[in-house]
């Protein structure tokens, strides 16, 4: 009997294990891929061919990147705290990734439908500032500490304006599950009321992210390569792998929140094995990960100056203004989800 | 007309002067007041001519009988 439980503890691992597994590979997979599709996109932006030889359409390049990152030297600086410069690319990539656990790529279709899956998602996207800091302050490099303090500044800065439209969603739909969110767009994406919202909450999410127009941490001629400067090999790796996976995450939440995640007009009779709600997703995902790579290619740096006052004097502003409209509007036209 | 409006003169002036300098914090302002006045007037506007009536509130437990309680007897140990 007692082997019996055992066994079938040691089953129901594997089975997690294997649930994980399902999630954890192909957006691994998505994310080499996303820094191909950033390369073409980039090069068709400047008229270039871009990447064209490893494989056929340059589509094995990730690959080859990542085998060449991985044979390279670690370089460690001998006056660094080496638990922290490498605690510090895990936690980022270990945080990223842990994010895909409450997403639904389905009806059910979740790792965990947990019921505060949106608080569980900020937080760990707040969690992702350790790696940064830490990074930074354990290289004991000049560049990689100032990297990283404005890198810190940025993403807590900009977190308050991604809180602040979420909240807004939360407010209009009443719940902080991913699954509820989805289904309340049936009617109509939350992109068409609520755009104004979409557009400083896109804005915030490229700080966060610490992409261009706000990749300031990484403005080479300044701080040659920001916070990981010193990282090389596996820990560099680990913090690119985190920065591709958070870019795909925060698409996928911008196409749950505002365009209604893997629902789709018509798309809710399967009868293939197929499963089209999980394409539908991908394909919106796909849209955000477009305009993450457009706005780089289009958008030159700001000044510190301007992005922290771009956040607290123009955004923020703007933020609360319809924290007040929005619920202001269900009050008054009675149609407050609770 | 500039006797109506010179007490608000100043008060205009101001506003646009600020609408013109400080935009965002002007426009937010505007855009957060919307709000509480929505609430305050659609309202008795949806009711007045357009004839909306409230829904009834959804019942959260079992209504109470209109009725003296009845003892129970008979479940009684012996």
């Amino acid at each position: 009997m007692n082997s019996n439980n055992l066994m079938l503890t040691i089953i129901g691992l594997l089975l997690n294990l294997i649930d994980v597994l399902a999630i954890i590979l192909p957006v691994l997979l998505a994310v080499a891929f996303m820094t191909i599709i950033e390369r073409k996109q980039l090069a068709a932006h400047q008229r270039r061919v871009g990447p064209n030889t490893v494989g056929y359409y340059g589509l094995l390049q990730p690959f080859a990147d990542a085998l060449k990152l991985i044979l390279k030297e670690t370089v460690i600086p001998s006056q660094s705290n080496k638990v922290l410069f490498y605690l510090a690319p895990i936690s980022t990539l270990v945080f990223s990734l842990l994010g895909w656990g409450v997403i639904p790529f389905g009806q059910g279709l979740a790792l965990s439908d947990f019921s505060l899956g949106v608080l569980y998602t900020f937080a760990l996207s707040s969690l992702g500032v350790y790696g940064v800091l830490l990074a930074g302050w354990s290289a004991n490099s000049k560049y990689a500490f100032l990297g990283s303090l404005r890198s810190t500044a940025a993403m807590i800065s900009y977190e308050l304006i991604l809180s602040s439209a979420i909240l807004i969603i939360i407010l209009l739909t009443g719940s902080l599950n991913f699954t509820t969110i989805i289904e309340s767009q049936e009617s109509v994406y939350f992109i068409f009321p609520l755009l104004p919202v979409f557009i400083f909450y896109f804005i915030s999410i490229l700080a966060e992210t610490s992409r261009t127009p706000f990749d300031l941490q990484e403005a080479e001629s300044e701080l040659v390569a920001g916070f990981f400067t010193e990282h090389s090999s596996v820990p560099f790796v680990f913090f690119f792998l985190g920065e591709y996976s958070s870019i795909v995450l925060f698409s996928c939440l911008s196409a749950i929140f505002f365009l209604g995640g893997y629902n789709f007009p018509e798309v809710f009779l399967n009868e293939s094995f197929i499963n089209l709600q999980a394409i539908v997703l991908g394909l919106k995902t796909c849209i955000f990960c477009f305009f993450f790579v457009w706005f780089r290619a289009t958008l030159p740096r700001l000044r510190y100056d301007q992005l922290i006052s771009l956040c607290w004097l123009n955004l923020l502003p703007v933020a609360v203004a319809f924290i007040i409209l929005v619920p202001s509007i269900l009050v008054a036209f009675d149609i407050s989800p609770y | 007309m500039a006797s109506f409006a010179g007490p608000f003169r100043q008060t205009y002036r101001y506003l646009q002067r600020q609408a013109h300098e400080n935009t965002v914090i002007f426009y937010s302002c505007v855009i957060g007041a919307i709000g509480p006045v929505m609430v305050v007037t659609i309202p008795p506007i949806r009711e007045r001519f357009f004839g909306y009536r409230p829904a009834e509130p959804v019942p959260t437990s079992y209504p109470l009988p209109q009725r003296p309680r009845r003892p129970v007897q008979g479940y009684d140990d012996e």
